[in-house]
């Protein structure tokens, strides 16, 4: 990545995809991707947990991969691509991960649940037919305190089998 | 006859109501509200844990670009709000004005026009603090010529308690051949819900109404005692808690956060919101258990246990918060008796005041029973051990017998039902306990350490009766306000508070069972002051055995009315009306039936003459006794003797929590309740240094389990239903967190008793277990 | 937390004593400084940039003298705020003629961190003060030699 130079007190005016559709917005050079997409964007389904990268909450998918939005600037997502748990769902269609976490009860506080899921997203693009064990580290980065993860693990396995048996839901759209 | 909808009642493993917005991320948390004009408060705080305070200077604070006030404890004097009461009749701070006590602890709140505007300020403010001498240890609290903590107290002695008959338990042990005795320290730790605590407050000084969005798990408290403090009309003040992301004990406190919010909002005219950074957090909020204890354990040589007896000292913090029942300064830890049938036991328990935050009880763990479990269950393996007899044997022989049932036990507590030993034997079943058995065996002959390790539990919860349960006086009853509409579609209030246990979907579920309505026609609310009925909140397993049992007594009131205007309908005497789920028909008639959606569009349109129109009930229940699930769990371990890391290969859970009402949801309760136990077993710690520095502030030092660590959880269930709920049901949020810790540490003594290693305490690091292996000359280099 | 070193020159203990009794010179050796001010001769205000870990910014330091006894003994008192932090530094230090001429200069550093620095980077939190306060009087005795 190119060095961004801004000055400290300016306004920096943003220009990117979020959700399929071309959204601009302004934000401090230092202002964290969470807080733009929480709170100019208004997409408050990313959560904040933490504030030294550790919980996950706020996992996005950002150019087709997985970043925790809190540790990275606005700025850095300039021009890119971003997919937020309310871009999941596709024509009013539960995107299979949001239907496994429901069917196999893999949340229950529900705060940790978009950033695990968007974890999740990407580890399934990248490992379509994960183990359990690959599933356990790639949702290592991020926290739940209510479900013991063995049904998160579940979620997971059941979104892996739905996708690969939908081709509907291969092609891209984020 | 036509078909039967499905309605998802009690035992449907439905999948949860409430996901819909979670899954999609249209939940609303306390941080997700923006009102207009909305503003930022962010806290000053102390990096001394004790220290008097010289001066306060905000001068260049309140000249910094957004800065709209700036707020000391000097401002919340006169209003009375420098200090208000804790939930144990205590007091604690809000902002200081003479010296800070804790690490971290709010000094200054600063409000700005945005979150970064805040933070900026709140470098700016200049605190000239006198360090002072700091106490962290509760034992050296008590000691003569310790520094004082509280001046107001002049002691840092909150309390001593008592609980069962010393002398018939001295005597117990006098008289007994073998007496085992531990010390232990279950230490401190912090609950870590995912989601910080915060607040969003609104005064609307037109109409005078303050309205506060919190984190709270018990918001008709949080109004009671607001408009106690200040004497604003009750009827004024709306406390909203909405969706919440997980709260385990800890969001049943109020944070200075939320008082100085709400009177930020009075100074600025605007909405001013506050919530805490994780690193903020930890330090500052409720912390569970530090608690020091010398357990005893007396018995006859064939293995029959006698009497068990505790002294112990429990660290409060700067300020006794525990939001215990009011007659029970150490909570429910009287229930250490456990599953076993003693002669007589003795408990005693000195609270001490350090330089740490308020704490105790702030992590699922049902009033201190997490501490009475661990206490009883690590003893009775020590002694078992020290016979030479099975461990399970050991708890098979002593058991409360199914037929003792009601059971009083030496402690004045009557438990409702059990079967201690189905429970245990299922569990042994399961995980192949005498295999496993001989496996160790061989192990050891090889050299390999392998462990296995029981805990019988046994849980109270459901607090409680109105005759022993109050919290500042308000009894703890279980409230429930259904609605029937025109169309037989419900809403639902109910004066508890879900943070993700599924109370929309489970009272649903209640209601359906009892009125025969699908559950999609159901909606529960909860948490808003101005809607619900009055309640004490979601805290200590308590929800369904309390606003659980009102659902249904509810519901069953709204039946009894249903059925006088089915007769009317179908043109029946009332005694000939017979409920089938969700219709009425004419006795030996089954054919000419109404359904329950047709008895309430004729509750509003031709209900029968001289009753009163519409179709609700309210009920506040009343819970005859508490109930007592159990449960046994079995752990396997195998300890690494190079690096000292004890890995879980199997834990079998048995739960027994009477009927339940949504088994993927009990499942899921009992997941996550493990998990915690397996992170306060091996990695959860809060640690002091002998200046007050915190160790554990964040994520960075405080480790909660991962997917990677967090072993896959076996469980299982027996069925006991509890004699006096209406629905059978005893509670099950925290049996698990309850029961677990003692299975995990048994485990790994069990491994390492040949070794000569009777205990280790929590958490089992892999470098204590290493260097107790070197101690040993059982260690290798790898 | 006690650091401690000694540094041997070949100047005499007075006029050691008369280069570090002077607040204006022994400050301009503290590591990382932003701005300094001299209050008085026993007194000066310094602002350094500090960090440890990913916790940086700036601290806000009172320097004081707190002991004078000329060619043998001076004492430092070090008073510290900022990064939600504070640290307490009490530096004594000792002068001794050496019979070959020169001097030595012993010193102690009694350092006490407390706040946010002192929990979040327990693991890094001695070896920085100690580097920190090395860093000092390494300056120190360069200016001497």
């Amino acid at each position: 990545m190119t060095a961004l130079i801004y000055p400290a007190d300016a306004k920096v005016r943003l220009e990117l995809t979020v959700n399929g559709e071309r959204r601009v917005g302004e934000a401090e050079p230092r202002m964290l991707l969470v807080h733009f997409i929480r709170e100019v964007l208004g997409l408050t389904g990313t959560h904040v947990g933490c504030d030294t990268s550790n919980c996950g909450a706020c996992t996005v998918v950002l150019n087709g991969r997985a970043v925790k939005s809190c540790t990275v600037f606005a700025v850095q997502a300039n021009g890119g691509s971003l997919l937020t748990v309310e871009g999941l769902a596709r024509k009013g269609r539960l995107h299979p991960i949001q239907e496994g976490f429901w069917e196999k009860h893999g949340l229950q506080c529900g705060y940790c649940t978009p950033g695990m899921m968007m974890a999740a997203y990407d580890l399934l693009q990248k490992s379509p037919n994960p183990t359990e064990e690959e599933i356990r580290r790639g949702i290592s980065g991020n926290l739940c305190r209510c479900t013991g993860y063995v049904k998160i693990v579940e979620a997971i396995e059941y979104a892996a089998q739905k996708l690969r048996s939908d081709p509907s839901w291969r092609s891209g759209g984020d | 006859m036509t078909e039967v909808p499905v309605i998802h009642g009690m035992g449907s493993a439905v999948k949860r109501k409430e996901d819909v917005r979670f899954i999609q991320g249209r939940d609303t948390y306390v941080d997700d509200i923006s009102l207009p004009g909305m503003v930022y408060l962010d806290f000053v705080r102390s990096p001394y844990a004790h220290a008097r305070i010289r001066s306060i200077s905000t001068e260049r604070a309140k000249g910094a670009p957004g800065v709209v006030a700036v707020i000391t404890g000097k401002d919340l004097q006169p209003l009375g709000l420098d200090w208000i009461p804790t939930l144990s009749g205590d007091k604690m701070m809000v902002l200081p004005t003479e010296k800070v006590v804790f690490q971290m602890q709010e000094v200054v709140g600063v409000v700005a026009e945005s979150r970064y505007a805040a933070a900026d300020a709140v470098k700016l403010v200049e605190v000239d603090y006198e360090p002072l001498p700091v106490v962290t240890d509760p034992k050296k609290a008590l000691e003569e010529g310790s520094p004082i903590v509280r001046e107001d107290k002049r002691t840092n002695h909150v309390f001593h308690w008592e609980a069962g008959d010393r002398e018939a338990t001295d005597r117990l042990f006098e008289q007994a051949d073998v007496v085992v005795g531990q010390d232990m320290y279950y230490q401190r730790i912090h609950v870590s819900y995912m989601e910080p605590c915060g607040c969003v407050a609104y005064y609307d000084s037109v109409k005078g109404t303050p309205t506060i969005w919190m984190t709270t798990q018990a918001p008709h408290v949080v109004r009671t005692v607001a408009s106690l403090i200040t004497k604003i009309p009750e009827n004024k003040i709306r406390i909203i808690s909405p969706d919440i992301g997980g709260g385990f004990g800890g969001k049943v406190y109020v944070y200075p956060g939320s008082i100085v919010a709400a009177v930020a909002s009075i100074v600025t005219g605007r909405p001013v919101k506050w919530v805490n950074d994780r690193s903020d957090d930890h330090p500052s909020t409720a912390f569970a258990r530090d608690f020091h204890m010398r357990a005893e354990l007396a018995a006859k040589r064939d293995g029959t246990l006698l009497a068990f007896r505790v002294k112990a000292v429990s660290d409060h913090g700067a300020f006794f918060g525990d939001a215990n029942p009011s007659k029970f300064p150490f909570g429910l830890f009287s229930i250490c008796t456990g599953s076993y049938d003693l002669k007589a036991a003795f408990v005693e328990v000195d609270g001490a005041y350090t330089n740490k935050p308020q704490g105790g009880i702030a992590y699922r763990c049902s009033f201190r029973v997490t501490e009475a479990v661990y206490a009883i269950e690590r003893l009775v393996d020590i002694m078992a051990h020290r016979l030479g007899i099975d461990p399970a044997e050991l708890r098979l022989k002593n058991f409360i017998p199914p037929e003792k049932f009601p059971y009083r036990s030496v402690m004045g507590w009557v438990y409702d039902s059990g079967n201690y030993a189905g429970a245990l034997r299922k569990a042994m079943e399961k995980i192949g306990y005498e295999e496993l058995r001989r496996e160790q065996e061989e192990k050891r002959k090889r050299g390999e350490l392998m462990g296995i390790g029981i805990s019988s539990f046994t849980e109270i919860v459901g607090a409680g009766p109105s005759h022993t349960f109050d919290i500042l006086g308000i009894k703890m009853f279980g409230s429930a306000e259904i609605r029937i509409h025109p169309t037989g579609k419900v809403i639902a209030r109910f004066g508890t508070r879900s943070q993700g246990q599924g109370h929309e979907t489970t009272y649903a579920q209640i209601i359906a069972e009892e009125l025969g309505i699908p559950i999609e026609d159901i909606t529960v609310e909860e948490g808003d002051t101005d809607t619900a009925p009055y309640g004490l909140g979601t805290y200590a397993s308590r929800s369904t055995p309390t606003a659980g049992a009102a659902a249904a007594v509810a519901s069953r009131k709204i039946r009894e009315k249903a059925k006088k205007i089915a007769a009317h309908l179908l043109e029946a005497r009332e005694e000939d009306v017979v409920w089938e789920r969700g219709r009425f028909y004419v006795k030996g008639a089954p054919a000419k039936y109404k359904t329950i959606q047709e008895v309430a569009f004729a509750a509003y349109t031709n209900h029968p003459p001289g009753m009163e129109a519409g179709l609700e009930a309210v009920h506040y229940y009343d819970p005859p006794n508490m109930t007592f699930p159990f449960g046994s769990y079995i752990c396997v371990v195998d300890i690494d003797r190079g690096t000292g890391e004890a890995k879980v290969r199997r834990f079998v859970a048995v739960d027994d929590c009477g009927n339940i009402i949504n088994p993927l949801i009990v499942d899921g309760q009992i997941h996550g309740g493990l998990t915690m136990g397996f992170g306060t077993a091996f990695m959860e710690e809060i640690g002091y240094d002998q200046d007050g520095n915190i160790y554990g502030a964040n994520f960075m030092d405080y480790t909660i389990p991962t997917a990677v660590e967090t072993p896959k959880w076996e469980t299982d269930k027996t069925v006991t239903p509890s004699p006096h709920h209406p629905l059978g049901a005893k509670g099950v949020g925290e049996s698990a967190t309850v029961g677990s810790p003692a299975a995990f540490v048994n485990a790994v003594v069990d491994a390492l008793w040949p070794l000569g290693v009777t205990h280790i305490d929590m958490p089992l690091y892999p470098w204590k277990i290493r260097r107790l292996l070197e101690e040993k000359g059982y260690a290798l280099d790898k | 937390m006690k650091f401690e070193g000694s540094y041997q020159f070949p100047k005499s203990s007075s006029e050691v004593y008369s280069y570090i009794s002077d607040l204006r010179r022994v400050s301009e050796c503290i590591p990382d400084l932003k701005s300094l001010e001299i209050k008085s001769e026993d007194e000066a205000l310094a602002t350094v940039r500090a960090g440890i870990g990913f916790i940086r910014g700036d601290f806000n330091l009172r320097f004081n003298v707190t002991q004078r006894s000329p060619h043998t003994n001076l004492g430092y008192a070090v008073h510290g705020s900022g990064l939600g932090s504070g640290v307490d530094i009490s530096i004594t230090v000792q002068l001794e003629d050496l019979s070959t001429g020169g001097s030595t200069l012993s010193w102690v550093a009694d350092t006490k961190v407390v706040g946010r620095v002192a929990s979040m980077a327990q693991g890094m939190i001695s070896s920085q003060a100690e580097k920190i306060i090395k860093q000092f009087f390494e300056c120190l005795s360069q200016r001497l030699r």
